[in-house]
């Protein structure tokens, strides 16, 4: 016993890791290889800021909030983790339109009914992430739904939805997504994430053996993990648009 | 899912689709109906471009008089307006730009979209 006790591994290194990594993935993909050519500086970073939510969206349906094999938290971490993660794309999401609208004001043209069906796409998946973070605020969802497996499934409805309209909102604007295989590796990381809910329960590592020793993992840890790796990747997106910049520009 | 579960689902479904018509019945009517944002061209900017890049009515009798005669007045095309010139301008300004070459604006709406400047 004394011996399982010690292999209930809490480090939160490696999944902080896993975290900075997969947010960093796109971001590389997108300005680290063959980069479309660079606007100005705040279009280009309110628009690094937006594939950053997109990954964290993404991420959403990786950490789902059940337990995973490590680190040995409860499933409370997990959950917190979760909300954190979906909290933080609401954020980046307002940022990626804030900076944007800060940056060209007449973009306000294209969140009226007029606009493209690409920015409508993207506006609509905006107020559906609004909706789904209000919805799971634990007061509010009791309210709504008294039957918690009912609201799981309109959760996941509403997540897929997202998802949906992203990717068209992503393919419709498609200035970054300037060659078929990034076009190709979004639509594939697209159709991963969403099989990957019904794939995880198999997949996820975690069989609940050792759930008595695992720790319960305070709000405070999921937070360090969550905002510690969005504020790394902010840091980044933004020295890489600023490299980008010096390294392109026309002078 | 209960019963319950299935008729709110339904009325969620059917409430997207109704509303979902109206707002396309409602926004072919306001991208008709729209004003125009101001807009600048720059002929001198744009010398080693073949005109009828532009000017395709030159030689394909597609219509005459301004731009805006057939593209915005023409009910059967004015919807497609903005889709049209934005494609025309960015995609050869991004195509240049990916060349290595200077070209005009890539993103920058405030660029074209200018009341203060006029066209020459």
């Amino acid at each position: 016993m004394v011996g399982r006790k010690s292999t209930a591994d809490t480090s939160i290194g490696p999944l902080f890791f896993r975290l900075c990594l997969s947010l960093a993935v796109p971001l590389m993909l997108l300005w680290g290889i063959v980069p479309a050519p660079t606007t100005v500086f705040l279009w280009d970073w309110a628009n690094a800021i937006g594939y950053l939510a997109v990954a964290l969206l993404f991420l959403l349906f990786v950490y789902r909030g059940q337990p995973q094999s490590l680190p040995a938290f409860s499933g409370r971490f997990f959950i917190n983790l979760h909300r954190d993660l979906g909290v933080l794309a609401l954020i980046f999401v307002g940022l990626h339109m804030g900076v944007l609208l800060a940056s060209e004001p007449l973009l306000m043209e294209h969140l009226k009914p007029t606009a493209p069906w690409y920015m409508l796409s993207g506006l609509a998946s905006a107020v559906l992430l609004i909706m789904i973070v209000l919805s799971s605020l634990p007061s509010l969802r009791k309210r709504v739904w008294s039957d918690y497996s009912v609201f799981r499934k309109y959760h996941l409805l509403i997540s897929v939805s997202i998802i949906v309209l992203l990717l068209i909102h992503l393919f419709g604007s498609q200035y970054y997504l300037n060659s078929l295989w990034k076009k190709l590796l979004m639509i594939l990381m697209g159709c991963y994430v969403l099989t990957r809910y019904s794939i995880q329960k198999r997949r996820s590592g975690y069989n609940g053996s050792n759930d008595n020793l695992r720790k319960r993992g305070n709000v405070s840890v999921s937070m360090l993990v969550s905002y510690g790796s969005l504020w790394v990747m902010l840091l980044l997106s933004f020295l890489l648009v600023l490299l980008q910049q010096i390294l392109m520009s026309d002078g | 899912m209960d019963k319950l579960g299935w008729i709110g689902v339904s009325s969620l479904v059917v409430a997207v689709i109704l509303v979902g018509l109206a707002a396309l019945s409602y926004r072919t009517d306001a991208l008709q109906e729209r004003p125009m944002l101001s807009v600048i061209f720059g002929h001198k900017d744009h010398e080693e471009i073949t005109c009828t890049k532009c000017h395709h009515n030159f030689i394909d009798d597609s219509g005459s008089g301004t731009c805006y005669s057939c593209h915005k007045y023409s009910t059967e095309i004015n919807a497609e307006i903005e889709r049209m010139f934005h494609d025309l301008c960015r995609d050869c300004h991004v195509a240049t730009r990916q060349e290595g070459e200077a070209a005009g604006p890539l993103r920058s709406c405030a660029q074209c979209h200018d009341a203060t400047l006029k066209s020459d």
